[in-house]
């Protein structure tokens, strides 16, 4: 699974632009007039960027799968619109219901990406072979499936309570215990597949549904406030797995990639506090 | 791939975002986390790099299974991000420094 040298040269090129883009995204002080006109531009050049990632794999490969890809694409973005349209809850107020379309597709986002994620790992499980010697693609298959069924199914959970097809839950009061336990349980659990292979393949379904179950309960047994804090961690899992993807296909680009956004979502996660603490001082007054 | 240099770039990279993100608006941290979604959905490229490596067949149901669901993915997180920056150069004039959104989605 390995790609060569010319899809790096042009990633270092899509990094650019996504890097450029990120700083006219974050150029916003305030009301300061005149520094959203790089907003728009930006979004061209994210696209861009992906446009051009995708050319260039398509352009290195030898060209017998490349129908099939790009069918798959052009399928892929054509169901987005239709699998997005959000319900809205009645009785509620029209802000209220804004904030909940919005994380309604973001927890559409993490089914996708993690369904991704997980199936890349079984790809990458099943071209692996049972040596020692290659315990890296091991652990980086087994974890990325974790990762994604983990994602997978908190992002659905969320997704189905969200749009009303699960009942309000509030956390129980041994919830997070359990959800240690189911973690350390599957750590462990695909620690032991990647040191003996030979009795891999069961413990990796048994890993899956440990996987499954952890993203119900960190879906479940959150207060839905806490929703788009959920979403952040998984954006963060989502980011080190494609960051483990790159090292598996030799490319810099998606390594770079992975810690951009392990860092934002690190950002987002850390700027809760801080926005909680602003809040606290303000009442305090 | 060298394990050191992969580790190098990663913690470069995270370095380079958390020093780069910190200039944004503390109060728009929504969009931060639309932009993790965006750049997530940029999966698709390493799905498509799996598929057109992809030699026996269940390789190629399952990576064509992967790039469908990240190209979805993929949209959402873009036309999403592209809402939110429509909605905050309407949003600026009526109700400044609120995280306000036009009822768009609804």
């Amino acid at each position: 699974m390995s790609v060569g040298l010319q899809i790096d040269l042009v990633g270092w090129f899509a990094l650019a632009l996504i890097l450029a883009a990120l700083y006219g995204l974050n150029s916003e002080n305030g009301e300061r007039s005149g520094s959203t006109v790089w907003h728009k531009p930006a979004i061209g050049l994210l696209s861009s960027a992906l446009l051009l990632m995708l050319v260039s794999v398509f352009w290195t490969s030898d060209g017998s799968n490349v129908p099939l890809a790009i069918v798959m694409v052009l399928l892929g973005i054509v169901a987005a619109p239709l699998s997005s349209r959000y319900r809205a809850a009645r009785g509620t107020s029209p802000q209220r219901t804004v904030r909940e379309g919005i994380l309604s597709g973001l927890s559409l986002i993490t089914i996708g990406t993690g369904l991704s994620v997980a199936l890349l790992g079984l790809t990458g499980w099943f071209d692996t072979d049972r040596d020692a010697f290659t315990w890296d693609i091991r652990l980086v298959s087994v974890s990325s499936e974790f990762i994604g069924v983990w994602t997978f199914a908190a992002g659905l959970m969320l997704w189905l309570r969200l749009n009303d097809y699960l009942p309000q839950s509030s956390p129980g009061r041994h919830q997070k215990q359990i959800g240690l336990i189911v973690l350390v349980l599957a750590v462990g659990l695909s620690s032991l597949s990647v040191i003996y292979p030979a009795y891999a393949s069961a413990l990796m379904i048994v890993v899956a549904v440990l996987a499954l179950e952890l993203g119900a309960l960190s879906a479940l047994g959150v207060v839905e406030t806490r929703a788009a804090r959920v979403l952040g961690q998984h954006m963060g899992l989502i980011g080190a797995a494609i960051a483990m993807l790159g090292y598996v296909q030799a490319s810099l680009f998606l390594l770079s990639l992975g810690g951009l956004i392990v860092a934002a979502a690190i950002h987002y996660l850390r700027g809760a506090v801080a926005f909680n603490q602003a809040r606290r001082r303000r009442t305090d007054f | 791939m060298d394990p050191v240099i992969a580790a190098y770039t990663v913690l470069l990279a995270v370095a380079l975002g958390l020093s780069g993100f910190l200039r944004g608006d503390a109060r728009r941290r929504g969009r931060g986390l639309l932009m993790a979604a965006t750049l997530s959905g940029f999966i698709v490229v390493a799905a498509a790099g799996a598929l057109v490596n992809a030699v026996s067949v269940p390789d190629l149901i399952l990576t064509s299974l992967a790039v469908f669901f990240s190209a979805q993915a993929a949209t959402t997180a873009f036309s999403l991000l592209w809402r939110e920056i429509c909605s905050t150069r309407q949003a600026r004039g009526s109700a400044p420094g609120s995280d306000r959104r036009e009822d768009k989605s609804a």
